[in-house]
């Protein structure tokens, strides 16, 4: 069940005021009235609907008793009553705000999606209120999704996303989606073509992103050894050995890695990550011209390549070039104006030219981009990156 | 008793004071070895202090300590060995459980323990040990740092001390770690910085493994730093009548942010005659306190570019050391640092303007799956230029569950400096002992046997220290010199000798604390390659006054008095 809470905000304020106004008079109806919404709003939506189905029997004829109590139902998660009350609600009064929005709601809930289809495309796609159109909206994808209306679905998520970027159970259930239709792919590629390098590179990568990488190697090479010249597949052999060094140096994975990105630059020159790869292995290991023709290739092909033009300019820095390395830095900070270590190496390119003042606003902007961040890192994961990210995260309680 | 002789006078005499139990020495056997290599010689050293430990760690306290310190208590020319200890939370009611011990250097290759006579074995939670002549008396005294109150020892100038930390009012209750003594304020004494901790309490010990800051990659250990509260620093004042006086917050050292202390060391990053000091921090950025000259300091690491690595992060830094590797005549720091960070080469530039050149000096790589402690600028090889040694081990017995690949016991690093801004990782060829896992902590650079070349102790937190015998690096010339202040403080604590010889000009700073809790020879070392003499001598007293002295032949031990006009040679040639 989708989350029905907000429904309660939603409804409320258009059949509530009818059925609420009962409680200023004292015959039966009023105080089953007054009863039933008390009782929900404390919630306690057993005795409501007791309440509002005695005011049904009471008073069959009323198109808001019925609504309250369809939206009672819809509440408690009695979805199959739900549908039948709220319909007779919109028989007896067809004007009744929202209520068709709840009725198609609550057929989704009950997976009779041709039917709920209409009413939630008519809320998602043309109610003003932002709360019913999110709801309709979250309800829309679920029933193009059970209709097997992927593209539709997946629409619908895109959109909702933009409505409402930060809602945490619009992205969930667009993630939620994303992967699954992802899933579905893949699964289909397994059937169509077991044996495709297609195939073999799809489960490389679902294995390097979860750190299995001897299994994510073994696929690389399979794709190899049906397509040799397949671009891309040494660089991700490389970045997968880069990985599995990360946690012993010495171990011959981080040579294999170089060679493996040499190799993927062989086939295929304008491969910007990998020359951006063997940029940082070089400066890593204090080869700095090396290191600067790396880079300097990785942002010919790919001029908005910010980590290369952060790795190219510490390596000017070092080489003590640090005008050389502005213009890159700026350029970085083009690209991603939140980038703590650009902000922390303009500066040091400041500091090398002597330019105190400069040095001290690029160390302020730092200063609080870094305090904003470990505010952030205490919780958000730190995702994986396709190259070798621009920063070092702390992994440790050091 | 001293024989004096005039051994060259070129517009200046040379006087030789021949120590009369000053004969080269060795430890051990000594052996013609190619290439430089040193070797492990704690067994013949006699040397038999154990670190007590526990065997997982369960608690940060159980992993920090200890330090070591090489000074020469007794006056005979030769370094003695000063190991500190530390009990486990188990063994903690138990004062007596962990014996810090003071060995003297019988000039035979071998150590003498002398603690019981000394009375220095009970500390109490030892950390880290510094040695300075505190009362301008012309003996050494002893400062051990510990969690709980500190100690100052007293060279009694008959073979022991005195506890006078009561008295001098030094004795900072808090979880200490790295000290360090320099005359920040050009008064003729020794002031005391002492960097602290955390602010933990026995009875109310994070639990092992439970929380966000007791994992290492998945992996449940011990908590902290992060997730505890630092302790705050102090800096003391040398009141010159035997107190000190407690002036951290006056002085703008006090810490306010509680960052994690750890090494310290007092250096004039600046060349304006005052000691700045740089207090490197586990787990947040690192100080590097501007001396104002006016009884205050200003933190200006961020903008010197020694707070944070250069991805602008802050690493867990334990050790510093600090010298003149590239001859540029700026003071460099390098700072040991946690796993999978890198140990930080910041190269000084200009005053107090550093250039974080780790990966481009070729000395981080190495360093990224271990934890760095002790830590050095040593011309191993007599060449003239600072190599470079750290001494690792982890925090963590849990790590060999992450794979075998991550070590508990970690081998020491070595790098041979190129005189380019590069050093070559020279470990695998310089002696197995190097290369041998162990969980180092801190360690201490110092000639022990007299014989040209230096030597390093390493004091290991899970037993047995490693003496480490360097064979072959007195193979190419060198000069030693001491100093002896008078209107400066009597260690020369913050002097700056520059020896010119030919081509080759190197300088040294005379420090009394810094690499990891450890305190170095404080004789200045100076390689000199095939050079057979010294151009020139200049040391720049702590109280601003300068003198040159004429040529010194090479493969000497010299001392040099403040406002005396001769050069003694303390040693003849070992060679």
């Amino acid at each position: 069940m989708l989350r029905a809470v907000s429904a309660i905000a939603v409804v409320v304020c258009v059949v509530g005021g009818r059925a609420a106004s009962a409680q200023q008079s004292t015959d039966p109806l009023q105080e089953h009235a007054a009863a039933g919404e008390r009782a929900l709003a404390e919630g306690r939506y057993a005795d409501a609907e007791r309440e509002y189905e005695t005011l049904r029997k009471l008073s069959p004829a009323t198109a808001e008793v019925h609504a309250r109590l369809g939206l009672i139902y819809f509440q408690e998660g009695k979805f199959d009553a739900a549908v039948p009350t709220l319909r007779e609600a919109i028989r007896l009064k067809p004007g009744l705000p929202k209520v068709d929005a709840l009725l198609a709601m609550s057929l989704s809930e009950i997976g009779r999606y041709e039917e709920a289809l209409p009413g939630v495309t008519k809320a998602f796609s043309q109610s003003a209120d932002p709360v019913l159109r999110r709801m309709a909206g979250l309800h829309l994808q679920r029933i193009y999704t059970g209709l097997g209306r992927d593209q539709d679905a997946v629409d619908v998520a895109l959109k909702l996303s933009r409505l409402y970027p930060d809602d945490p159970e619009v992205l969930y259930h667009s993630g939620r989606l994303f992967a699954n239709y992802a899933y579905l792919q893949t699964m289909r590629l397994a059937t169509v073509a077991p044996e495709s390098v297609w195939l073999h590179q799809a489960a490389g990568e679902a294995n390097e992103s979860q750190g299995l990488y001897d299994a994510a190697l073994r696929e690389y090479r399979q794709v190899l050894a049906v397509a040799p010249r397949r671009p891309g597949i040494h660089f991700r052999i490389g970045r997968t050995l880069l990985e599995r060094s990360n946690n012993d140096a010495s171990s011959p994975d981080a040579a294999e890695a170089r060679k493996a990105f040499e190799e993927e630059l062989v086939l295929d020159p304008t491969n910007a990550n990998a020359a951006y790869e063997l940029g940082e292995m070089h400066r890593k290991a204090g080869e700095l011209e090396p290191a600067r023709q790396r880079f300097q290739q990785a942002l010919a092909h790919y001029p908005a390549f910010d980590h290369a033009q952060v790795g190219l300019a510490r390596t000017l820095i070092a080489l003590g070039q640090p005008a050389e390395a502005l213009p890159h830095l700026k350029a970085a900070l083009q690209q991603n104006p939140e980038s703590e270590v650009a902000n922390y190496q303009l500066a040091q390119a400041f500091k090398a030219l002597g330019n105190a003042a400069e040095q001290e606003k690029a160390l302020a902007q730092f200063t609080r981009l870094r305090d904003t961040a470990a505010q952030r890192r205490t919780t958000v994961p730190q995702t994986k990156q396709d190259v070798t990210p621009q920063v070092v995260d702390p992994k440790s309680p050091r | 008793m001293n024989t004096r002789e005039v051994v060259k006078s070129p517009g200046m005499r040379v006087v030789c004071a021949t120590v009369a139990v000053g004969a080269s020495v060795s430890i051990g056997p000594a052996r013609a070895v190619d290439p430089i290599t040193f070797t492990d010689v704690t067994k013949e050293s006699r040397i038999a202090f154990s670190h007590v430990w526990s065997p997982d760690k369960k608690y940060i306290l159980e992993s920090m300590s200890g330090g070591v310190a090489l000074l020469d208590f007794d006056h005979d020319g030769l370094l003695d060995v000063y190991l500190v200890n530390a009990p486990t939370v188990a063994t903690a009611s138990d004062a007596r459980s962990a014996r810090s011990e003071l060995w003297r250097n019988q000039g035979n290759g071998t150590f003498a323990d002398v603690t019981d006579k000394a009375g220095v074995g009970d500390p109490g939670w030892g950390m880290g040990a510094i040695a300075a002549d505190v009362d301008n008396d012309g003996w050494d005294d002893l400062y051990v740092t510990c969690y709980g109150p500190n100690h100052l020892y007293r060279n009694n100038r008959d073979g022991t001390f005195s506890d006078i930390t009561g008295t001098a009012g030094v004795g900072d209750p808090r979880w200490s770690t790295g000290a360090a003594f320099g005359d920040y304020d050009g008064d003729g004494r020794l002031d005391l910085f002492v960097a602290n901790y955390i602010d933990i309490r026995l009875d109310a010990l994070p639990e092992f493994g439970k929380g966000k800051f007791c994992e290492f990659h998945g992996i449940p250990v011990q908590c902290g730093p992060r997730g505890l509260t630092g302790a705050g620093d102090t800096l003391y004042h040398n009141k010159g009548d035997g107190t000190f006086e407690d002036v951290s917050v006056k002085a703008g050292v006090a810490d306010p942010d509680r960052r994690f202390g750890m090494g310290a060391a007092w250096c004039d990053f600046d060349g304006d005659g005052r000691p700045d000091l740089y207090v490197a921090n586990d787990a947040g950025p690192n100080y590097l306190y501007r001396n104002n000259g006016n009884g205050t300091f200003t933190d200006v690491a961020l903008q010197a570019g020694t707070a944070l690595s250069e991805d602008g992060k802050e690493q867990g830094s334990m050790g510093v050391a600090i010298g003149d590797y590239d001859h540029s005549g700026g003071w460099s720091i390098f700072v040991t640092n946690f796993a999978d960070e890198y140990n930080a080469l910041y190269r000084h530039d200009k005053a107090l303007l550093f250039t974080d050149v780790s990966f481009a000096s070729q000395t981080a790589k190495a360093s990224i799956p271990l934890v760095g402690w002790g830590a050095h600028f040593l011309d191993y090889d007599n060449d003239g230029w600072l190599d470079l040694f750290v001494a690792n081990g982890h925090v963590y017995p849990q790590v060999t569950r992450i794979g075998p690949t991550t070590s508990y016991a970690q081998a020491k690093l070595l790098y041979r400096n190129n005189h380019t801004g590069t050093f070559t990782d020279v470990t695998a060829t310089a002696g197995s002992a190097l290369t041998v896992p162990a969980v180092a902590r801190g360690s201490a650079a110092g000639d022990l046997d007299n014989d040209g070349d230096l030597d390093i102790v390493v004091n290991n937190l899970d037993g047995a220290p490693t003496v480490l015998r360097n064979d072959g690096g007195n193979r190419q010339n060198f000069l030693v010199v001491d100093l002896e202040g008078r209107a400066s403080n009597r260690s020369a604590i913050g002097a700056v000798v520059t020896v010119r010889a030919g081509d080759l000009v190197q300088r040294a700073e005379r420090r009394s604390g810094d690499s990891y809790l450890s305190h170095s020879d404080v004789r200045l070392h100076f390689g000199l390659g095939m050079r057979t003499r010294v151009g020139s001598v200049e040391v720049r007293w702590p109280n601003g006054t300068v003198q040159r002295f004429g040529e010194i032949p090479a493969n000497g031990f010299v001392k040099i008095v403040e406002g005396m006009t001769d050069v003694q040679v303390v040693r003849p040639s070992p060679k």
